[in-house]
């Protein structure tokens, strides 16, 4: 994976300094909350419902055991021996103390980490495909774009305060792993017939109140041309973005209100007068990255797959569901779920971390990814390590088989933890994955999305899930919205609202009679759930889980 | 426009160095237990209640002051009026661990 040169050591080394400087001045009164709340946001420490909350990056999702092993470190010393993966493929601390921030900072910055990015109105923190770099699918490996992307946005000057947060993420393979056209601006990576990189760019996705799709932008842009386009993309928008309004300031709004066409146009007559000079170092620092990820993969020889003939049905069972193609035969791409039948999505004890770092240590070339939906992802595993692993798994709580399927669910922190949140949307995870697991243990009903909100931000992604719910408050009473049909693939949808919300305790039947309806009106059972609503539209869903009730 | 002020009411703030939630308690210093925090009754001990939090935000040792409105009968227990403040008082839904402990996924 990537790893800092002595500049980028030395920015969050300062960084780290420059933070404890801040909090002392606040501490002893110096600085007020209004001049510290600002100071304290750059460096990913929100105000929670309960407490601090310290929101560490981790670009583009990729790790190392160092790094992991650090973070269970955090968790065990500064926290309360946990600490929860979110849908930035972040990870998040509940409980710091303001007094602790800066050691944490100083532990993060001695692994090549900080929490930078995370939080106001600037470029956040790039997601990307958690597969990067092993997909068998995979056409260009987004991670040096990813990393190029990063460095361009690093307190870039004039994008720190943009008229609203701004997400970008990219994926060089065939099937759209990271939520792409979700995103503000999405980047599918491809090659074009000299096999040089070229970059589809998106447009105007997002979630939150008002989900769109991102729109097609530009296709192929050349490498020489992307940070140039991606800089006059972003002017056009800090300059027209409606910061009088919060929730028509994201890019999405801007391209329709001006319409996409003139959009473009305003994008190109900006890019027609800027100075590109600036951005020619782009290429030659692209390969640079692109040499350094090439030279930190492990020598992977090809090898045999794993005979399972003899294997456990339990270790059948988990490499059926979690072990994806790796584009180097006889090697894994391995996803563990977090996600265990009646667990919190995401969350992970600072024991498993260091017990996963060990098992990265011996299984995955000390690498790991986050995925966005909070999973975890060991990219460099021998199939014949793979009963290994499996067996170290179990012993720290983290081998279900279940990913993709509906109980390898999305869910925010909610109104657990969330001081946004209008509901709860951990024990509704919990109650689902616990009726889910049972279901699947024996209707095959395939892969299926069910993603949840605590509010209507989406943080949760409901919109873009096969199946979505998203907490509400009633007259202060937390209530239950169904959404159906949506996708975060490259065919990304945004679901409907399935009607009138539910309680709480009602949520799991209702659940339940969606699904009856799906396995009743699949035409097979390789039609997936998205397909068979956009083919039989929401009536009879609807009529299943109201009238049916 | 300012709120109404709630009638029954007590003053919470996150400790500045901890980030703990904290209630204004009738012996004058900040509690972390709202069965010991000081309740306003009627609008005037209310104002009176939010210029304490101003004065001790700006004395920096608590952030985020405000009212939360309790149920209007007299209990002796306060209990929050609003489903935000009510879950705010319960913390997670979730027993949380203590640093270190085994993990919280193991049924
Ligand atoms: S969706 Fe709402 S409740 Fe959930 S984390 Fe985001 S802001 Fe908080």
């Amino acid at each position: 994976m990537y790893a800092y040169d002595t500049h980028d050591q030395a920015f969050v080394e300062d960084r780290a300094r420059e933070f404890r400087d801040q909090v002392e001045r606040r501490l002893t009164g110096q600085l007020s909350e209004e001049e510290f709340r600002p100071l304290r946001l750059q460096n990913g420490l929100y105000l929670q419902l309960h407490a601090y909350m310290l929101r560490i990056a981790i670009p583009y999702g990729e790790l190392n055991s160092t790094q992991l092993r650090k973070l269970g470190y955090i968790a065990d010393t500064y926290d309360k021996g946990y600490g929860h993966f979110t849908t930035r493929q972040n990870i998040q601390f509940n409980w710091p103390k303001l007094v602790d921030t800066p050691d944490i900072l100083d532990h993060l910055a001695s692994v090549q980490m900080h929490a930078i990015q995370t939080s106001g109105n600037c470029i956040r923190n790039v997601t990307s495909d958690p597969f990067a770099g092993v997909a068998a699918d995979e056409f260009v490996d987004p991670r040096p774009v990813s990393e190029l992307l990063r460095q361009w946005s690093m307190l870039h000057p004039e994008f720190a305060f943009l008229p609203r947060k701004f997400k970008f993420a990219v994926t060089g393979a065939a099937e759209d792993r990271a939520a792409m056209k979700f995103h503000d601006i999405g980047i599918w990576a491809k090659t074009d017939d000299s096999g040089h990189p070229v970059f589809d760019l998106y447009v105007g996705g997002g979630q939150g109140r008002t989900p769109r799709v991102a729109k097609p932008f530009e296709p192929a842009v050349a490498l020489p041309d992307l940070l140039p386009l991606l800089d006059a993309m972003l002017r056009v928008y800090n300059l027209h973005g409606r910061r009088d309004n919060k929730y028509k300031a994201r890019i999405k709004i801007l391209v329709e209100e001006l319409g996409l066409e003139n959009y473009r146009d305003e994008v190109r007559a900006e890019l027609a007068g800027m100075d590109t000079a600036p951005f020619q170092s782009a290429v030659d620092e692209y390969e640079r990255i692109h040499a350094q990820f090439e030279a930190a993969q492990p020598v992977m020889e090809p090898g045999e797959s794993l005979d399972l003939s003899t294997a456990s049905a339990s270790l059948q069972a988990w490499v059926g569901q979690n072990v994806a193609a790796h584009r180097v035969p006889g090697w894994a791409v391995v996803q563990i779920s977090v996600k265990p039948k009646g667990g919190i999505p995401g969350d992970v004890t600072g024991t498993q971390m260091l017990a996963l770092a060990d098992l990265a240590d011996a299984f995955s070339a000390g690498e790991l990814r986050i995925t966005h939906r909070q999973n975890v992802v060991f990219p460099y595993v021998r199939a014949g390590d793979l009963p290994g692993l499996f067996k170290g798994l179990q012993d720290i709580g983290l081998a279900e088989d279940n990913i993709g399927e509906a109980s390898d669910i999305i869910a925010c922190p909610g109104l657990d933890y969330c001081g946004l949140a209008t509901a709860r949307s951990i024990p509704v995870a919990q109650e689902l994955s616990t009726m889910l697991r049972a279901r699947e243990a024996t209707d095959a009903l395939g892969p299926i999305s069910l993603n949840i909100s605590g509010c209507i931000n989406a943080c949760g992604h409901h919109h873009a899930a096969n199946i979505g719910i998203l907490g509400l408050n009633k007259a202060e009473k937390e209530n239950y919205q169904i959404t159906l049909g949506g996708r975060s693939d490259e065919n990304a949808t945004v679901g409907e609202v399935l009607g009138p919300g539910f309680d709480r305790d009602q949520v799991p039947a209702a659940i339940g009679r969606v699904l009856d309806t799906y396995l009743s009106l699949r035409s097979g059972a390789d039609e997936r759930f998205p397909d068979t609503y956009a083919r039989v539209g929401k009536a009879p869903f609807k009529e299943a889980v109201y009238v049916g009730a | 426009m300012a709120n109404a002020l709630p009638t029954r009411a007590v003053l919470t703030a996150n400790d500045v160095r901890s980030g703990d939630i904290v209630f204004w308690s009738a012996d004058g210093s900040w509690t972390t237990d709202i069965n010991n925090a000081l309740i306003s009754q009627g609008t005037e001990t209310a104002e009176t209640l939010l210029s304490r939090g101003q004065a001790e935000e700006a004395a920096n040792r608590v952030v985020g002051t405000y009212l939360v409105a309790l149920r209007p009968e007299d209990s002796a227990e306060p209990v929050p009026l609003k489903l935000r403040e009510i879950r705010r008082l319960a913390g997670p839904s979730v027993p949380v661990p203590a640093a270190g402990t085994e993990t919280r996924h193991a049924a």
